[in-house]
């Protein structure tokens, strides 16, 4: 009898081995992008939610909640108050316990460990999956308590040049919300909501903070294109190439009243952007400069084209 | 052996197959362009250029890093006419309170005249085989 050579040879184990290392080198590009895929879907029911919360707030109020109250002189004092955009879409997005403790006759940095409550009380619609998680925390380094806040990843339409000198009217200024009929560029060719990208947690920035009316906050601008390699100008500024480019322009006026930050993500090829007609759509970062500014203004009379 | 052999061939071919059409980017009429700044008569050490089209293309923009910025042709312009704005911001030295009232924040001051970002007037055109794209700035 022949005795039979039981098990494999090494040379079969590692043809085996070999086979298998491809397959998964093949395979797992294609998880990564089905990973990201469903995160970008995750940040599209984002941005419909609060654009739903836009329209709603709109059929309560027969105009969008302004895109800031800066600065705005209290009646018969010396003292200003400052309220951002955020906290007017907060009953719309199923947050009105937070908004019930909000007291809109104080800024939003004051009004003690109640405001303190609402500005951290997370808010998951305001936060797309693909970007890295950030806080402004109430650390020494940074604001202190009066700063601790969330951030955010989806701000305004603020125009195309800078924050102070928007060129053509968008649907947002600063104690300025539009009414439909103030779109007369059409509700699907005008841009309510962009996606913009939080800068660490550590950093002293202002830039995705939801809670701050400073001009480089959430105003984005149609300057320059989607993900766009030139910097960003902000009033501070925590240099990241390739990600959040910036020249700060200090944090005193009129100089910071020119921030121009612009919309980025970090979806692969462009950022996701509202209408204001409710739809949400993909904006490649290829896309013409002068169609993304025409997106921009809500009654420039200009044409758009395909996007 | 030869069996092993005859796999190992076709495991080559079949990723090589796979691989193959990943390599080459779909061609682009981007150019790389690169320059120098300067800001009556000395380089700009900092700051950022950026250029918006007047007709057609995408807006580009980098930093200005000791006089000299370079963009290439990945993230480059097409040819055309651009408007160029151009800032580089210093601290003053002095500092201010800064916004929430718990600390203090640097002044800064753009050295750069508002007619070379704001409200600019300069424009530069960038041709196929390239263009004078190098900037000298009057704070006059």
């Amino acid at each position: 009898m022949v005795r039979k050579k039981s098990g494999f040879t090494l040379v079969e184990l590692l043809v085996v081995i070999a086979i298998i290392g491809v397959l998964i080198a093949l395979l797992l590009p294609a998880v990564q992008q089905a990973r990201e895929a469903a995160r970008r879907m995750s940040c599209t029911n984002n941005l419909k939610q609060l654009i739903l919360g836009l329209h709603n707030y709109h059929d309560t109020h027969l105009k969008f909640p302004p895109g800031m109250i800066y600065r705005d002189p209290l009646p018969g004092t010396t003292a200003t108050k400052r309220t951002p955009f955020c906290i007017h879409l907060y009953p719309y997005i199923e947050q009105r316990a937070a908004y019930d403790l909000f007291d809109h006759n104080t800024s939003w940095h004051e009004g003690g460990a109640n405001h303190k409550t609402v500005r951290t009380t997370p808010v998951p619609a305001w936060q797309c999956p693909s970007d890295r998680d950030a806080v402004i925390l109430d650390t020494a380094a940074l604001w202190g308590d009066p700063g601790a806040s969330i951030k955010g990843n989806y701000g305004l339409n603020w125009g195309r040049n800078t924050f102070i000198d928007q060129g053509e009217k968008s649907p947002f200024n600063n104690l300025f919300g539009a009414n439909f009929r103030d779109i007369n560029d059409g509700t699907t060719n005008t841009l309510a909501m962009m996606e913009m990208l939080k800068p660490a947690s550590e950093a002293k920035e202002y830039r995705a903070w939801i809670w701050n009316d400073e001009p480089d906050a959430y105003c984005l601008m149609t300057r320059v294109g989607p993900n766009s390699g030139a910097n960003d100008l902000t009033d501070l500024c925590i240099h990241e190439p390739g990600r959040l480019p910036c020249t700060g322009l200090g944090t005193t006026a009129p100089a910071k009243l020119n921030a121009s930050v612009a919309s980025r993500s970090m979806h692969p090829g462009g950022v996701q952007v509202s209408l204001c007609d409710g739809s949400v759509r993909f904006i490649s970062e290829t896309i013409q400069l002068t169609t993304w500014q025409n997106l921009s203004s809500m009654a420039g009379g200009e044409v758009v084209s395909e996007f | 052996m030869s069996k092993s052999l005859l796999f190992f061939g076709g495991l080559f071919l079949l990723v090589a197959a796979f691989s193959a059409g990943c390599s080459t980017a779909p061609p682009s009429d981007r150019l790389e362009i690169e320059g120098s700044v300067t800001l009556d008569g000395a380089p700009l050490q900092t700051g950022a250029i950026t250029f918006i089209p007047l007709y057609q293309g995408q807006a580009v923009g980098t930093t200005i890093d000791a006089g000299k910025y370079k963009i290439d042709s990945q993230e480059g312009p097409i040819p055309g006419e651009y408007k160029v704005e151009i800032d580089s911001t210093h601290p003053t030295g002095k500092t201010t309170q800064d916004s929430l009232g718990n600390g203090t924040d640097e002044e800064y001051v753009n050295l750069v005249p508002a007619k070379y970002n704001r409200k600019s007037t300069l424009t530069v055109l960038f041709q196929r085989d390239g263009g004078d794209s190098n900037f000298a700035l009057s704070s006059k």
